[in-house]
């Protein structure tokens, strides 16, 4: 609703004119349907954007409330003023909230939020020098209802200053999901590891969510104290917590228009068709269950809301529109295992904004043999992927011998217990700058779990990490991203509601300079920032021939397309050292070799150090400088390819009798 | 002191009803992976069947068959465990194939749905709650404890024992926990996982229901407040990390008796605070929390 | 959740952040522009344009009001400019304007009133019935012809006990329905809120109950019911009498508990002349949303044997009376947790109006324990010596049978608040307008409205009308026993 520009304008223009279409009994409710939105938005951007399930939201908005009562009346600070300090108010309160949000996750964080509410509503919000009690706090002096321009009291008056607050933050709201900050929230809502692994400090970004959402939900009730000269604690309370969270995901839970539509829809419910006595008297004091029965609804049969119906419209024109330029043009196929040129499937998945997704392959769909086109800009597109390789390895000649260079990545003796099970035994190893080092070993035999300690997800028993000498055995996942750490995951961590640019746009975050204000004022820095981030990420999708899938959903996408999804995603970091797990696996003959090329590509022209964890024996022969084998989580064997090829202990543990080209 | 120690065993009976509410989330957390927000609503609307079914109505805004009790009781415990096979079967179980959230987001609609169906048909005022257990009190060394608090205990103590053997000791308990651990493989042993999630529900509802209808002449019945009780339960069952009964147990025990002692505590009489007793049980998970730190963590993704 | 690629549109995109931005930066701009000025105190005067002379009712600041100073002082004479003609209009045999419209809301043969009530809501029970009340009394008098000759016509909304939907349809009542006046508006939240716009718009609130006491703090309001911290006061000054000697006092967070809690500490003091230590043995404030009440009483007996040891008195546990500033099903609770935990308060306990007798005279331990509760109107108990009361009983039960319980306090309150408003536009005669009503309002002198009242009398400089109490006890076999005395509050308005 808020992306392109005429709708925009015209929904400014309109907001601007409402009052005096209807008669001035409509007053009252445009009023009330723009704080109703802000308190929506504040869950839209929390729960929706990042995330995290609160349901303490009502007892913000009455910190909000009663912070602009009691500043209206013991210090006359009046709206729009005390409109920011309720705000802030809020936001430090929702972020005490938030500290709670880097220890639990999801389940606990919501059952700790309606503690949190519980607490609140039973204590502060009881309490005689804040709240008023009871019995709330009104307004003292009837002056404060006035600006010199308007009285508020006239409903068509108040309405622009509601509005005009309102449309402040939802902007600003727009603006933040348009930028970094929206993509780092997107990218903590599907995975934090991933997040974390691409640089983004998950801690902070948490804690800005809900200080942002706070900070709304706090003018939201300000706004309200001051529309009806009063605040009470029951306005604020447990129940209205539920009552909003289920308008939020009637109306759609991850889109700012969700919030709009679901606060109209609320008002009007609640206070248009109440004051009809037909409507009234069937349904009085049965908003409850009236609402419950909704949310019910919409949870099984259209999670993504109302506005989630326009989504799906849109989809499904786009979908038929791909379907006939597809069908129109000419595809180039390589004999790919005797595909042909099969269309994708039929039914795509609906939108499920409310999925957090583990991020596992799972809920994407199986590999379709669906077309190959393999974009290759340097070598001739004449020689089929295999000959290319074999070529390039021929020209390499025999690997014997390892660069001088101090290593880049060091690991120490390093020790991993999970209970009883020690999962790595002094494992050590060194990766020097510039090769291509690989990690081996039979199943189980820690290899992942290793990784992992590299990474920053474990941190080992004992043992140490240094990276390019420095020692990054305490450092948290983000950091050594920055350092210039990337990895891809075994089991693949996209983000699966996000397209394929989106995904890999995630990965400019260590690259993007651009701070919190820039983002939230649309700056010419974030702008600036942006525009040339996108230009990298369509270079390295041009250069890993993916350019075409770039708005594609990334779930409903073949496997190997995808594989190469998160390898640009972790490119696109500008990291040193790439650490990729079993990046082949799933991958056939040929999509392996292309895979091969790729690499190559990324070590010679970008100059990227790679730590590859892999099965297949024959990826790791061809394209490995050097190689480090682990048993059982011991170190077994190191060498060069063809010494571990000939190596009986390793023969024995893992490679059997075949011997490999 | 006296007086402390009164309270404390004040508090017991509520820690007793507490675990009971707690137990049937973890239950239910460890067969489905869920986490119902829907135990308190449950509980109420068990109340009030039993309400429903024995009162006598005497005025204007009562309700109730006069049903005597020794048919109405078990009548509401039975409806109490189609519910929760309902809520499983029509409910939650569409949901299975998408994230736990919508799950959960799906027990706080049912929350929300039983409470509201409760202020529709008996109103939101207060009913007056059918007493099981009988008046009186014992002084032993002039503390003094009413019959309904021992009734309650012991009922509760009684309880949690049979759940903890029908979890250790019976085939029906292990099979729950298999399902718990890995439904795939349980469903590849022969075990037929469906059936054992609805009964696990059923139990799950059934043990809320009980504590309901014990809560209710403590408190009052009204459905707000009857919810809003249950909500110190879930401070239990974080305590417990949302798995472990014994630890849950022993959460509820600290809840109880904070909920009982924090008020008096002679500090805040002198204030007046509102809420202390919420606020207390509230800082005391939140503090476990800090302090156990990756053990509460609930791990959504595998590494 | 999808966003702009990179795709053409880019320019536009970009260009079109940039006109965002400037309008958010805009709107900010003008808003703060538009508060930069301070606005100047306006105190209040309580007129609206065109309303002519006014009254001025200061509001005290803190929670114990010291009454009520005046502004412009009694009734000041019109220079309005509305369609009221002269102040000498006021005369009830005045039937010149007979089937005129004389003001907004009357034609010739109608009067629009307006209300709110909380059929839904934490006090429903109390706040619902009322309802019934009000339109039973509109009902009889449309039967015996209207008001001359024009009969109410009685709009009503459903707010739930929310300030925002109250104040909303309250001003909806006056903007949209053009009523004429509201009468009883019992719903106390969303009337709080709308308190100011009322002012503002000159518009009375006749015959409200009286829970709260900034009711009669409103130059636009007048409340039919005593005041809570009347009845508090009442209620020491009768245990006083009865040789009670301590007390100890549970209050509920809710409606006038707090209220109830301040007049006691503060009569106490003030009718009582002790201090409050040597007085109050234990203060318990409890909560609508739950309240674990062996807890309260272990606390209540904890205290007062305390309070009895260091007052050198036997240490029972055990005070002489408890004030139940609570409402009645919380009562049963208490009163069930007190039998279970064997606690006996020594001369009796009880409570106000909203404490009202008929829903725990069924409780057992209620009746063996002398338990009274106070009321601003004549009960039913009294109808065989009280005319009027036979005839509220008959006209409610005509019009509701047996739907309503003619023993809530707050349907005879919402009944006789009804009676006043009709009495105020009677009063002012034919060429009915606002402003006489206001001036006739404020001029009620001993009137008892629909007989179930003392005399009340009210003036623009204090519209404490009500200050009595009429006390009921329960008996041994449920039923009540109701002390014909009307006691009185030495201090109203304190």
């Amino acid at each position: 609703m808020f992306r392109k520009r005429g709708p925009r304008w015209a929904l400014i223009l309109f907001l601007l004119v409402l009052p005096w279409i209807f008669g001035s009994d409509w007053a009252n409710m445009e009023v009330r349907t723009s704080y109703e939105t802000l308190a929506l938005l504040s869950i839209v951007i929390l729960t929706g954007w990042v995330g995290q399930i609160s349901l303490a939201q009502a007892a913000l908005m009455g910190v909000g409330a009663f912070t602009a009562a009691q500043v209206t009346n013991h210090l006359s600070i009046d709206y729009p003023i005390h409109a920011l300090l309720a705000g802030a108010a809020a936001a430090l309160v929702a972020m005490a909230i938030g500290m709670f949000a880097l220890r639990i996750r999801g389940l606990y964080l919501a059952i700790a939020t309606l503690g949190f509410q519980w607490a609140l509503e039973a204590s502060f919000l009881q309490w005689q020098p804040f709240s008023g009690g009871f019995n709330g706090i009104g307004v003292k002096n009837a002056s404060h209802l006035r600006l010199p321009c308007c009285d508020f009291q006239n409903d068509r008056v108040f309405y622009y200053l509601a509005w005009a607050a309102a449309i402040v933050l939802i902007m600003m709201a727009a603006n933040l999901r348009d930028s970094k900050t929206g993509r780092a929230w997107f990218a903590i809502r599907s995975s934090e590891v991933a997040a974390k692994t691409l640089g983004i400090n998950v801690t902070r970004y948490k804690l800005l969510a809900f200080a942002v959402s706070g900070f709304i939900i706090g003018v939201a009730g300000s706004i309200k104290f001051n529309f009806i000269g009063q605040a009470t604690p029951l306005d604020y309370n447990f129940q209205h917590s539920i009552t909003y969270l289920a308008i939020a995901v009637l109306g759609g839970i991850g889109a700012i228009g969700g919030a709009i539509i679901g606060a109209i829809a609320y008002v009007f419910s609640d206070q248009w068709l109440f004051a009809h006595h037909w409507f009234n008297d069937f349904f009085q004091g049965k908003t409850d269950i009236l609402a419950a029965v909704l949310l019910v609804f919409t949870i099984i049969r259209n999670p993504a809301g109302i506005i989630g119906v326009r989504e799906d419209i849109r989809e499904r024109i786009e979908k038929r529109r791909t379907l006939k330029a597809r069908r129109a043009s000419r595809q180039v196929v390589l004999p790919v295992s005797g595909a042909q040129n099969v269309e994708p499937p039929a039914d795509e998945p609906a939108a499920e904004p409310m999925d957090a997704g583990a991020g596992a392959a799972g809920p994407l769909e199986e590999p379709v043999q669906a077309e190959t086109v393999v974009d290759h800009p340097i070598v001739a597109p004449e020689l089929s992927v295999s000959e290319r390789l074999a070529s390039y390895v021929q020209t390499r000649g025999r690997r014997d011998q390892r660069s001088d260079a101090a290593p880049m990545l060091e690991v120490r003796d390093v020790t991993i217990r999970f209970g009883g099970v020690v999962a790595n035994d002094g494992v050590s190893y060194e990766v020097r700058p510039g090769e291509i080092c690989g990690l081996i070993g039979p199943n189980g035999a820690g290899k992942t779990t290793n990784f992992n300690c590299v990474n920053g997800l474990l941190v080992p028993n004992s043992g140490a990490i240094r990276f390019n000498g420095t020692d990054i055995s305490s450092a948290p996942v983000h950091e050594r991203a920055k350092m210039g750490m990337s990895r891809t995951f075994q089991l693949m961590r996209l983000f699966p509601r996000l397209t394929v640019f989106e995904n890999i746009m995630v990965g400019t975050h260590l690259g993007n300079e651009s701070g919190f204000t820039a983002n939230l004022l649309m700056m010419k820095r974030s702008r600036n920032e942006d525009k040339r981030n996108e230009e990298r990420v369509h270079e390295i999708m041009g250069m890993l021939g993916i350019s075409q899938h770039a708005d594609h959903k990334v779930a409903g996408l073949p496997f190997g397309v995808l594989r190469l999804v998160e390898l640009a995603r972790a490119l696109v970091t500008q990291p040193r050292m790439l650490l990729l797990d079993e990046p082949a696996s799933g991958l056939d003959v040929s999509e392996t070799d292309a895979f091969a090329e790729i690499l190559f590509k990324v070590r010679d022209e970008m100059g990227h150090t790679i730590f590859i964890i892999e099965h297949d024996m024959r990826l790791v022969m061809t394209i490995c400088d050097y190689i480090y084998v682990l048993e059982f989580g011991r170190n077994l064997a190191e060498g060069f390819p063809h010494e571990i090829q000939a190596n009986p202990a390793v023969i024995a543990a893992y490679l059997g009798e075949e011997s490999v080209a | 002191m006296k007086h402390y120690i009164e309270l404390f065993i004040l508090g017991l009976p509520f820690a007793g009803l507490f675990a009971l509410l707690g137990t049937g989330v973890v239950m239910i957390y460890r067969a489905s992976k869920i986490l119902t927000l829907a135990q308190g609503a449950v509980a109420m609307f068990t109340a009030y069947i039993l309400y429903q079914l024995n009162n006598t109505p005497n005025g204007p805004g009562t309700h109730g068959f006069g049903i005597p009790l020794p048919f109405a009781l078990p009548l509401a415990i039975i409806f109490a465990g189609a519910m929760g096979y309902a809520i499983e079967r029509f409910l939650l179980r569409p949901l299975r194939d998408r994230a736990v959230l919508v799950s959960v987001i799906m027990t706080i609609g049912i929350l929300s749905g039983l409470t509201g169906l409760a202020g529709i048909i008996w109103s939101y005022d207060r009913q007056e709650a059918p007493n099981l257990t009988p008046t009186g009190q014992i002084r032993p060394f002039g503390i003094t404890i009413g019959y309904n608090h021992l009734a309650i205990m012991g009922m509760s103590v009684l309880i949690m024992l049979a759940v903890v053997y029908l979890f250790k000791r019976t085939t029906l308990g292990i099979a729950m926990r298999a399902v718990a651990d890995d439904r795939r493989a349980a469903l590849l042993m022969g075990i037929p996982a469906d059936r054992v999630s609805s009964l696990t529900w059923v139990i799950g509802t059934i043990l809320a229901g009980v504590a309901g209808i014990l809560l209710s002449p403590l408190l009052q019945l009204q459905p707000l407040q009857l919810v809003l009780i249950s909500i110190p339960a879930y401070a239990a069952v974080l305590f417990g990390g949302l798995t472990n009964l014994a630890r849950m147990m022993v959460g509820a025990v600290l809840v109880g008796v904070l909920f009982s002692e924090v008020p008096s505590l002679p500090v805040i009489k002198t204030h007046s605070f509102p809420g202390t007793s919420e606020l207390a049980i509230f800082l005391a998970v939140i503090v476990f929390m800090f302090i156990t730190g990756k053990s509460t963590q609930l791990q959504e993704e595998e590494i | 959740m999808m966003w702009v690629g990179a795709k053409e549109g880019d320019m536009k995109f970009h260009a079109t952040r940039r006109l965002r931005s400037i309008a958010a930066i805009v709107a900010l701009g003008t808003t703060l522009a538009a508060c930069s000025i301070k606005a100047p105190d306006i105190t209040l005067t309580g007129g609206g344009p065109g309303a002519g002379g006014t009254t001025g009712v200061t509001t005290g600041t803190t929670g114990v009001t010291t009454g009520v100073t005046t502004g412009t002082t009694g009734i000041t004479s019109t220079s309005g400019t509305t369609s009221v003609t002269s102040t000498t209009g006021i005369n009830s045999t005045d039937t010149s304007c007979v089937g005129k419209a004389t003001d907004t809301g009357v034609t010739g043969t109608s009067i629009k009133l307006g209300s709110t009530f909380a059929q839904t809501g934490p006090v429903s029970s109390i706040s619902g019935p009322i309802q019934k009340g009000v339109q039973a009394y509109f009902n009889k008098v449309n039967a015996a012809g209207g008001v001359f000759g024009r009969k109410i016509d009685f709009v009503t909304y459903d707010d739930g006990w929310d300030a925002q939907k109250g104040k909303a349809f309250i001003k909806k009542l006056v903007e949209q329905d053009h009523v004429f006046i509201l009468s009883v508006v019992p719903s106390s939240n969303g009337l709080d809120a709308a308190k100011s716009y009322l002012e503002s718009r000159n518009m009375p609130v006749i015959g409200s109950s009286g829970l709260i006491e900034s009711q009669f703090q409103s130059p636009m309001q007048w409340p039919v019911g005593t005041s809570t911290r009347s009845a508090t006061r009442i209620l020491l000054l009768r245990n006083q009498a009865g040789g009670v000697t301590n007390s100890a006092i549970i209050y509920l967070d809710l409606l006038a508990g707090q209220e109830a809690f301040e007049a006691f500490e503060s009569g106490i003091k003030s009718v009582l002349h002790k201090s409050v230590a040597d007085y109050e043995t234990s203060k318990q404030r409890v909560s609508i949303s739950g309240t674990n009440w062996s807890t309260v009483w272990s606390n209540v007996r904890t205290d007062t044997s305390n309070w009895q040891r260091s007052h050198n008195q036997p240490v029972t546990g055990n005070p002489d009376f408890v004030y139940l500033a609570i409402d009645p099903t919380s009562a049963i609770s208490a009163l069930q947790a007190a039998q279970q935990a064997g606690f006996k308060p020594k001369v009796g306990w009880g409570g106000g109006q909203p404490l009202y007798l008929s829903v725990i005279s069924q409780q057992g331990y209620a009746r063996q324990t002398h338990l009274v509760a106070g009321t601003s109107y004549y009960p039913p108990q009294l109808a065989a010596s009280v005319p009027a009361v036979q005839d509220y009983i008959a006209t409610v039960q005509r019009y509701y049978g047996s739907s309503v319980d003619i023993n809530n306090p707050f349907l005879e309150g919402g009944y006789a608040g009804a009676a006043l408003t009709i009495e105020a536009m009677r009063r002012v005669g034919s060429c009915l307008t606002k402003d006489k009503v206001i001036k006739v309002a404020n001029t009620f002198s001993g009137y008892s409205p629909a007989g179930l009242t003392r005399p009340l009398t009210y003036k623009a400089s204090s519209h404490y009308g009500n200050y009595s109490y009429l006390w009921a006890t329960v008996g041994s076999n449920g039923a009540w026993t109701v002390d014909p005395n009307w006691q009185t509050d030495p201090a109203p308005g304190s």
